[in-house]
């Protein structure tokens, strides 16, 4: 009588090489085409993706700052303010909110953003009487230059 | 008679212009209007000269040229129709320098300005008379900051390569010192 | 009286949905954009000889060119409608937000549009006067810059 199972089972064992290949393709699972389950071509399509993601990481943040900063354009536009304007007139102010909140808030709070224009509105007229006039600070508590360090 | 005052030559003009009392000389232009004056049986017909208002005098007086008098060197543009239409013939054409004193420098200038303005149809009512009749058929473009004349403009059928694109001039060198009141600077090709 | 440029500018905010405050790239939240007169657009310089639209057939020899003016003549708005073709960003929603423009070439618009217009866009460039539009008040009230000699006669 001949064992046969054993050596059959030894050569027909799932190896390590199996699963570190399974390691490798859980990540292409998604992909399109034999991308998804040949080794070969999917470790490259893999490392590609590895380092499209850790570039996308650092993107991500310009795209999101991009995005806000067009939500706050189409919001302060509405209220007659042009962007630069409206941030570099809340600067002046000491509105320390971040680009993000101020998306935000033109989205779910509008009567906030409307005063926050109309803030940044009434810094930018006492800014030209100071330039155009006689330099003296009109009445008003915005109207203080506040120094910050 | 009252065209003595008319016809007078223009050597006598030059040379008043040239001794310096042209330029704030009060215009005695000449005109006269008839008044009739009715006393019982008489009627006189006078032609009285009629004398101009006194024109505002300019900020600078000391400009030799009526632009630098008013203060308007680098501050005109071809929209400016009110300020060309006093330096052109009314069928469009530039009045000499003799006549308007303009410097050579302006002259230039307010002739750029004033072809802009005609081809921008800025000055409609200021060109050379038509026969009878005619009604033109070609169709009219809106244009402004034509350089080049209308019919000289040939098209540019390749552009070049994205990096030395022919451009599209527009506007005039010559008004390339004109104030502007905006940041944004002025770009002369497209 | 408005350049083709500055229109596009203008419209192609409104095409993407870029004057609102919930703006995405793909929320696709865009506005109707109705732009009458496209007949009557003003190029700057010589653009009207100079500007060349070029097409391709597929064909050899199948390379169409013509200029703005002669484009101009056989479709009023076709310049219009390119100009803010190639404004709006490169990706697939383009058709939708193209679908979203109507272009008139005279100020005579279908009735529906009409009833529906809600707000007036301001003219992107300001049209200068002409010189028949000024009144006789505004002209006397110019100075004349120079001082006509005394036979000085006005032709």
């Amino acid at each position: 009588m001949v064992f046969l199972s054993v050596p059959c089972w030894l050569r027909s064992r799932l190896t390590d090489r199996f699963w570190r290949v399974q390691e490798v393709l859980k990540y292409a699972r998604h992909f399109r085409g034999r991308k998804n389950r040949c080794y070969k071509l999917a470790i490259r399509s893999i490392q590609r993706a590895f380092v499209n993601t850790t570039k996308a990481r650092r993107l991500k943040k310009r795209f999101m700052r991009k995005l806000w900063i067009t939500r706050i354009e189409a919001a302060s536009l509405e209220h007659g303010l042009r962007y630069p304007a409206f941030i570099g007139s809340l600067i002046k102010c000491q509105v320390e909110l971040n680009r993000k909140m101020l998306a935000d808030l033109a989205i779910y709070e509008p009567k906030t953003f409307k005063s926050l224009a109309a803030l940044a509105e009434r810094r930018r007229q006492e800014g030209f009487l100071a330039a155009l006039g006689d330099g003296k600070e009109p009445e008003g508590i915005f109207s203080r230059i506040v120094h910050h360090y | 008679m009252a065209a003595s005052g008319l016809l007078r030559s223009g050597w006598s003009r030059l040379v008043s212009g040239l001794l310096g009392g042209g330029w704030a000389r009060a215009p005695a232009r000449g005109l006269r209007e008839v008044v009739e004056i009715t006393e019982g049986n008489t009627t006189i017909i006078e032609g009285k000269i009629t004398e101009d208002a006194e024109p505002p005098t300019p900020p600078n007086p000391s400009g030799q040229c009526p632009i630098c008098r008013w203060n308007l060197k680098h501050k005109y543009d071809y929209v400016d129709v009110l300020l060309l239409s006093q330096f052109i013939r009314s069928d469009g054409g530039m009045l000499p320098r003799r006549i308007t004193g303009l410097c050579l420098e302006e002259h230039k200038k307010i002739a750029v300005c004033v072809k802009m303005a005609h081809r921008a149809g800025l000055l409609p009512n200021h060109r050379p008379p038509l026969p009878e009749g005619h009604v033109s058929k070609k169709p009219k473009f809106n244009r402004y900051l034509t350089r080049w004349s209308v019919t000289s403009a040939k098209p540019i059928w390749k552009r070049g390569p994205k990096w030395g694109k022919i451009p599209y001039p527009v506007g005039h060198p010559l008004l390339n010192d004109n104030i502007t009141y905006v940041k944004k600077p002025l770009y002369l090709n497209h | 009286m408005q350049p083709p440029g500055k229109l596009a500018v203008v419209s192609a905010i409104r095409l993407q949905g870029q004057h609102k405050p919930i703006y995405h790239a793909l929320s696709d939240c865009g506005d109707h954009v109705v732009i009458i007169n496209t007949r009557h657009i003003a190029f700057s310089g010589n653009k009207w000889e100079q500007r060349v639209y070029s097409s391709h057939t597929g064909y050899p020899g199948g390379l169409k060119q013509v200029t703005a003016k002669q484009l101009h003549l056989k479709d009023p708005t076709a310049i219009v409608k390119l100009t803010i073709y190639r404004a709006l960003p490169k990706n697939l929603l383009r058709r939708t937000m193209m679908q979203r423009l109507h272009l008139f070439p005279e100020d005579v618009i279908p009735e529906d549009i009409r009833n529906n217009l809600l707000q007036e866009l301001p003219q992107p460039r300001q049209v200068p006067r002409r010189l028949d539009e000024y009144t006789q008040e505004e002209i006397d009230a110019f100075p004349m810059l120079w001082t006509p000699s005394k036979d000085y006669r006005k032709t």
